[in-house]
């Protein structure tokens, strides 16, 4: 189990990771997603022991990270910035893992070489960014890790590909326990492989939830009333977002849907319709009202 | 212990990646060590093949010469190893992957180092054995297992040294640029600042010794300083000494790379430095440095007016000491500006500068205090236990090394008494601070109640030699200091011309020579032959073991004072020529042009002259007068003492100035002079000479 307790990091005053805290069981894929900025590769890289934190504390397995080897050859990391040696084919990386990962599986590079279709003789430098994406995978989960992290996941990988990484990770949690970190601003590859997700903003764990209970606490409301009515109306609901066009208006809000219905039946709407929300929509509301919010009309005034 | 200490993994990578740099290496000085060997056979071959006595001596291949083409190993390829091997700390995705491996960081460290080393190793092993095996084919050139092992363990020390230099620079910041920026400053700076301090206090108190400190700081503490000297011409010696100190600093270096390489973030690459105050102190150093220079330029603007105010440069001094400090300021920023690329990051270091003003100001300050306190010393003689002669100027190089090995402190309070006055009246500026020609430049070092002051303090000839006649005396020379018996390393210069001698005249020569000298117990008196009087230097080269130096050169002089010797150097050299006959000899020629050295002796003084003669001179024939006189006043071929004259000469053609004439090209001479005659003949030599003084 991963487990983070205060977890600050700080880069010339800037705080990058501000008092984090979670938990992380074995054997789970855990997504992170946020906007740009909110800290997803700096705590991914704090969790695989590359920064050292300023405050608060990271272990694995009850051990910390940072300088442990113990600890770091049972994981594999694949950043957003992937890194080959100068010039060299994935044969001459193989060589390297091996040489520093105890629990390379050499069979397992071959065959997922042949899987994914890459010559591991070729130089790395003439492979396309998804390739090259595609042979940082191949050879992290060639280390046979316990846990792996992967940063902006899918960057890269066309549709078909993604399938196959996501086959891949999939299995190693089945088969192997494998614990993924994962972070994607794909919401929609997160739904669909992730038992839990977090929400990094400015340096924050704004949430961490079940996929699933995050889907069903999150609800769109569509409503209209005969009368004349404001946002006024609904104050008691835990409202994310309120917009309204002529009598109906559309509110985002949170809570338990059978109570809220039912709280909104008893206001005698003339319109009631009760909507789930994708996670996109879930994440985009919820960084609305963070404050993170850009007014797309603001590029149609361009050229004016 | 598996990745503890080491990964074997990583160094197979780092291996790896060094591969192309390494073979290079290899290949490169695998080249020079066929190349310089041939080309030294070549040309020495070819200088030598008409010397029987040489040629049938294969000539020792000097290890300098491998060194020198060692330090490509050094200079280029170690630096070029490590910025290779550790590149990975300038990108943050390298960094960052490197970080994030199972391999602790020191362990990193290590096994990287290791692959450098490894390279580094075979860049001199293999070479090595191809100069071996070169200098065993070549005739004119051999090279014995001791040298080859002394030029591997230099630049292996060299190597250690630089590796340890670039891996503190390497770990202290975190591009390409600044590698290389930090890793000078720290192989240069403390150096450059030693030299700035030790002439800055050697050229304000000028009776204070530095010359010492820093010799023993470039050429005996350190290979590649020693390598500079060495091409700047100073011979010296290569030995064990600077091995053990390069590998020792180049030790302290890697462990001190270490500790840093275990503190430095992964998040450094990409950065200047390590740290903002690690910014701070490195853009602080190169300025500090330079602005020391100008306070020292300043600090001889004040003392020279206090001194010596009509001396026209005070001002210049002045002048220097403010270029410097404004240089000190624009360098400041400069580094910020080159290594940060940001004109905030410019501006932001305004806040430290007044740090750098202060360095600055502390430093003028404490040099100020530590010259005033070295001139303020006077000898007092109630409280002197002793006076040592370290170091006499005139003493050639190599016989130092003899010199040190004695007992030279003086307990005699007439002696101490003496010198205490000399220097006394120097440090009070009573006298003038240079050398006369009756006086010579001596290192003192003066035992004064609990302290040991060393001076420099000029003491006149007549006394130095009572002093040097005590210090031999008491420890007994000839005991100690024979001659080695005659070897094929034992040559004669002539010092002027070309009079080749064979081999069996020059052991005659050494072996009259030997002899001479042991009878006369005077070895310390011939070595110090003001170099005017010397009309051939015999020199022995003498090997010593690996410890200290790996070849002596004693340089004998033969003068007056070695008559006998003289004599039959006059005998095998002068050719049966005299002074008429080298006359007549430039007098028949349209172009010819002659030295000419005469030693007057008298039973009060000996004296030099050095006459220049060529064909049409106005007074050629005074010459002749000087040779009728020899013929009238004197006998030739008796021994150098009081009422001789002693000369030698030789002439060549003006517009070939390394072609001799032969026949009568050269002649020396030893003839004694009745009193009447030596009055006549020192009166031309007064008129038509130069003295050497």
């Amino acid at each position: 189990m991963i487990s983070v307790e205060g977890l600050t990091k700080t880069f010339d005053g800037y705080k990058a990771i501000d008092n984090v805290s979670c938990k992380i069981p074995e054997g789970c894929i855990y997504g992170m997603v946020g906007s740009n900025g909110a800290g997803k590769s700096t705590f991914l890289r704090i969790l695989t022991g590359i920064y050292k934190a300023d405050a608060g504390s990271v272990s694995i397995d009850g051990k910390p990270v940072y300088e442990n080897p113990d600890i770091k050859k049972n994981m594999a990391f694949v950043p957003d910035d992937l890194y080959f040696v100068n010039n060299s084919s994935m044969n001459r990386m193989k060589k390297f893992y091996a040489g520093v990962y105890e629990n390379f599986d050499r069979k397992r590079f071959d065959f997922l070489c042949s899987a994914f279709k890459l010559d591991p003789s070729k130089s790395v430098s003439t492979f396309s960014k998804g390739m090259r994406r595609q042979a940082a995978i191949i050879l992290a989960v060639s280390t046979r890790p316990k846990y792996l992290f992967l940063d902006e996941t899918f960057d890269g990988l066309d549709p078909v590909m993604r399938s196959l990484v996501k086959s891949l990770v999939c299995k190693d949690v089945e088969e192997r326990k494998t614990t993924v970190i994962m972070t994607s601003h794909s919401l929609r590859e997160l739904e669909d492989t992730c038992d839990q997700l977090a929400l990094l903003h400015k340096g924050g764990l704004i949430f961490e939830s079940d996929i699933a209970n995050l889907k069903t606490s999150l609800f769109k409301v569509q409503i209209a009333f005969v009368e004349a009515y404001d946002k006024s109306r609904f104050e008691g609901f835990d409202m994310l977002h309120f917009s309204k066009s002529g009598s109906v208006s559309n509110i985002i809000t949170r809570g338990d849907r059978a109570e809220v219905e039912e709280r909104l039946k008893g206001m005698r709407p003339a319109i009631l319709d009760i909507l789930p929300l994708s996670l996109e929509e879930v994440f985009t509301y919820e960084m609305e009202a963070l404050g993170y919010v850009f007014d797309t009309g603001i590029l149609e005034k361009e050229g004016e | 212990m598996k990745n503890r200490v080491f990964s074997s993994g990583l160094f197979w990578e780092a291996f790896r990646q060094l591969k192309i740099v390494g073979i290079l290496g290899c290949v490169i000085y695998v080249f020079l060590c066929i190349f310089v060997p041939t080309g030294i056979n070549i040309s020495e071959s070819a200088y030598y093949v008409n010397v029987g006595r040489y040629a049938s001596d294969a000539l020792e291949f000097m290890p300098e010469e491998m060194l020198l083409a060692g330090i490509f190993i050094s200079l280029i390829f170690v630096p070029v190893m490590m910025l290779v091997a550790f590149q990975f700390l300038n990108k943050r995705n390298s960094c960052d992957f490197y970080h994030a491996i199972p391999v602790k960081r020191l362990p990193m460290y290590m096994s990287i180092l290791l692959a450098v080393l490894v390279w580094t190793l075979m860049m001199i092993l293999i070479p090595a054995a191809v100069l071996g095996i070169m200098c065993g084919a070549l005739p004119y050139v051999h090279v014995t297992a001791r040298s080859l092992l002394l030029v591997g363990l230099n630049v292996l020390a060299a190597a250690v040294f630089v590796m340890g230099v670039f891996s503190i620079g390497i770990a202290l910041s975190g591009t390409l640029f600044t590698n290389i920026l930090v890793s000078l400053i720290i192989m240069l700076i403390p150096r450059l600042l030693f030299i700035a301090y030790m002439t800055i206090i050697g050229n304000v108190a000028v009776y204070y010794p530095v010359d010492g400190m820093l010799e023993l700081f470039f050429s005996k503490t350190n290979v590649i300083s020693r390598l500079i000297v060495f091409m700047t011409g100073y011979e010296g010696e290569l030995g064990l000494t600077t091995v053990f100190f390069s590998a020792a600093e180049g030790i302290i270096y890697l462990v001190v790379g270490g500790v840093v390489f275990n503190h430095r973030k992964s998040e450094t690459a990409q950065k200047p430095s390590l740290t903002n105050r690690v910014q701070i102190i490195l853009r602080m150093i190169p300025a500090y440095l330079c602005g020391t220079v100008g306070a020292g330029f300043l600090l001889y603007y004040f003392n020279y007016r206090k001194y010596y105010v009509s001396v026209y440069y005070e001002k210049e001094y002045l002048f220097f000491g403010i270029v410097f400090m404004a240089v000190s300021i624009l360098l400041y920023f400069i580094y910020e500006l080159l290594t940060a690329r940001k004109w905030r990051a410019v501006l932001k270091s305004f806040k430290q500068l007044p740090v750098l003003v202060v360095l600055v100001a502390a430093t003028f300050f404490v040099l100020k205090f530590v010259t005033y306190r070295i001139e303020a010393y006077r000898i007092d003689t109630d409280e002197v236990k002793y006076i040592e002669i370290k170091e006499i100027s005139y003493l050639s190089e190599d016989f130092e090394k003899e010199w040190d090995k004695l007992d030279r402190k003086i307990y005699d309070s007439e002696y101490i008494d003496k010198i205490a006055d000399i220097y006394n009246k120097q440090a009070d500026r009573t006298e003038d601070s240079y050398t006369t020609a009756d006086e010579t430049q001596c290192e003192i070092s003066v035992k004064q109640g609990g302290a040991v002051y060393n001076r420099i303090v000029y003491i006149p000839d007549y006394l130095l030699s009572d002093i040097i006649d005590m210090i031999d005396e008491h420890n007994g020379w000839t005991a100690g200091m024979k001659l080695p018996e005659y070897s094929a390393g034992i040559y004669l210069d002539m010092n002027m011309g070309e009079a080749e001698l064979s081999g069996s005249q020059t052991e005659q020569l050494y072996n009259c020579l030997k002899r001479e000298i042991e009878e006369n117990n005077n070895l310390m008196n011939v070595f110090m032959t003001d170099w005017e009087y010397e009309i051939a230097t015999m020199y022995v080269n003498q090997r010593l073991d690996l410890r200290d130096s790996y070849y002596l050169t004693y340089g004998i002089p033969i003068s007056y004072k070695t008559p006998e010797t003289l004599g039959l150097l006059s005998d095998f050299a002068g050719g049966g020529e005299n002074l008429e006959d080298f006359i007549t000899a430039i007098g028949e020629c349209d172009n010819a042009n002659g030295e000419m050295t005469i030693n007057v002796i008298t039973k009060d003084e000996i004296e030099a002259f050095w006459v220049n003669i060529y064909s049409g001179d106005d007074v050629l024939g005074r010459y002749a007068e000087l040779a009728e006189i020899l013929d009238k006043y004197g006998q030739k071929g008796c021994a150098a003492g009081a009422g001789t004259v002693i000369m030698k000469g030789y002439v060549y053609l003006e517009d070939y100035d390394d072609y001799y004439l032969t026949g009568s090209d050269y002649f020396y001479e030893v003839y004694s002079l009745s009193d009447e005659g030596m009055e006549l003949f020192k009166e031309i030599c007064t008129e038509i000479g130069e003295y050497w003084d």
